[in-house]
């Protein structure tokens, strides 16, 4: 640890929006409450005599790559689980497959009541804040990629590629070291944490900034598409594109403004070039995430103006200071999630102030981390009053 | 007699000038300790203007002229002050008016107020040690 995030902008900032995103995530608790219920059907599934027998059964999407988003409304968090089997896809049909694991789920009466049919997958859907949506797959051509699956898919009548785990490995390619992570100087005991490999369930301490990134935009975009619900792009459009852009900036401020002005730039040179402005699946190239722009290019203007809005935000945060920051990052984010943020900000302070590390800066009075030159030392107290 | 080991205004003056460069004072009629700091608690917060004035052997008393402190919106009133006098209430007897340093304690504790203030007004908590706290 070598400063206190309060002496500096960019940690005070990343702090604070560090803070925002993880009031967005599943918390702990839930968690391990997911971890217990994916343990519980996994072995089920993994255990069944049918065509599932010994699956392979794995997280996709925002959960596999730690970019939950607290949804809005009482809406529920959306958690994807993949299970996939080596059988020939071509030799099956897709209804049966989808169907085989259908029952296979009903069967149980721990699940049976919870059993809902979507288009691609079987819906768990929990009592609580979150379900779990499980499809059923079998391995596109294990020869070539055994990540690439094929789904059954109701509406399009017919098997589909996908490729969900190539996606996050695509997504964690770019992350960058721990130690790299521009908060890992303001965090006391990190390099301890630095030098032992991070376990998989991901503990809420310090992600990467460009998963950071994305559950800030992912807001955003909630709030600023409130009114507006059929033209919000998806997470998968944004999570993608973030991605693209994003060239191992170290902290989540960083990584968003230079995602805008990447994006500003891209937007340009595609005018310039008379062409549209699309999102790729990086690992399935032929699949086009923004294929309704072409049909419904209004969708494609407000994707834009919402680029647009996000970036005069930003800009902004750079200059405010005091309340009116807040009030932006509340406008930005949702009144509750900057209030628990900024409480769990002071009692990190405070904790650092109960372990003996503050001080007080001789220059301007800034509470700082102790120094014996440049600080006061700091000194326990009681704060007090009447009323 | 114990108040022969009191520092003399003089010296808490002194004190003041040898660590900080944002704090200013004064001794009146050899009686009243009048500072004045400017104080930017983080590299965010806005620079308020503080005044303390202390009299030999009392609790000293703290002032924020600006900016303006305000309510949050669910709360009556300011958090850890003297309703009598408007003064902050830094501590709960921690500052020994017989034997510390005013730069080493209250001046100290005005930064942190300000950093808590900073919080509360945002959020209606207190998050740091305070006496009362199902009411702030």
């Amino acid at each position: 640890m070598k400063r206190l995030i309060l002496e500096d902008k960019r940690a005070i900032i990343d702090d604070l929006l560090k803070r925002i995103a993880e009031n967005l995530q599943l918390n702990d608790s839930r968690r391990k409450l997911v971890n217990q219920r994916y343990e519980a059907v996994s072995k089920y599934i993994e255990d069944s005599s049918g065509i599932f027998n010994n699956a392979d059964i794995y997280a996709q999407g925002s959960y596999r790559i730690g970019t939950t988003v607290k949804p809005q409304n009482g809406e529920e968090y959306d958690l994807d689980f993949v299970v996939q089997i080596d059988k020939n896809w071509n030799m099956l049909s897709f209804n049966y497959v989808y169907n085989e694991f259908k029952n296979l789920m009903h069967a149980n009466e721990n699940w049976s009541t919870l059993v809902i049919e979507k288009t691609r997958c079987i819906r768990l859907n929990y009592a609580d804040e979150f379900h779990m949506d499980i499809i059923p797959t079998c391995t596109a051509n294990r020869y070539i990629n055994q990540n690439e699956i094929m789904v059954p898919d109701k509406k399009e009548h017919s098997w589909v590629i996908s490729n969900p785990e190539g996606y996050a490995l695509w997504f964690e390619s770019k992350y960058i070291a721990q130690t790299e992570i521009y908060l890992h100087d303001f965090y006391p005991g990190m390099e301890v944490r630095a030098a032992q490999p991070l376990p998989n369930d991901n503990p809420n301490i310090l992600k990467q900034p460009i998963q950071n990134a994305v559950q800030l935009i992912k807001r955003f975009r909630d709030i600023y598409f409130t009114e507006n619900e059929d033209n919000k792009p998806s997470s998968i459009i944004l999570t993608t594109l973030i991605g693209q852009l994003y060239r191992g900036e170290n902290s989540i401020y960083e990584t968003l403004e230079s995602i805008i002005q990447r994006f500003e730039y891209n937007l340009e040179y595609n005018k310039v070039e008379r062409k549209q402005f699309h999102i790729y699946n990086p690992v399935l190239p032929k699949e086009i995430f923004t294929k309704e722009w072409d049909e419904n290019p209004q969708k494609f203007n407000h994707f834009v103006e919402f680029m647009r809005v996000l970036k005069e935000n930003w800009k902004k945060i750079n200059t405010l200071e005091g309340p009116d920051l807040y009030k932006l990052l509340n406008e930005c984010f949702g009144n509750s999630v900057l209030e628990s943020a900024l409480n769990s900000q002071g009692l990190f302070i405070q904790k650092m102030r109960d372990e003996g590390k503050t001080g007080i800066l001789r220059t301007t009075g800034g509470a700082a981390l102790y120094q014996k030159e440049k600080t006061q030392k700091d000194r326990e107290n009681i704060f007090h009053g009447n009323s | 007699m114990e108040i022969h080991n009191m520092f003399t205004l003089y010296q808490q003056l002194e004190r003041i000038n040898q660590t900080y460069s944002n704090w200013k004072g004064y001794v009146k009629y050899r009686k009243v300790l009048y500072l004045k700091g400017v104080v930017k608690p983080t590299v965010i917060s806005p620079e308020y203007i503080i005044k303390i004035t202390y009299i030999q052997g009392e609790k000293p008393k703290i002032y924020v002229l600006s900016p303006n402190l305000e309510i949050h919106p669910k709360k009556e009133k300011l958090p850890h002050i003297w309703f009598d006098t408007g003064s902050l209430c830094l501590d709960l007897n921690e500052y020994n008016i017989k034997s510390d340093l005013l730069a080493e304690s209250i001046i100290v504790w005005v930064t942190w107020w300000l950093y808590y203030y900073e919080i509360w007004l945002q959020t209606g908590r207190w998050v740091a040690k305070g006496t009362h706290p199902d009411k702030w």
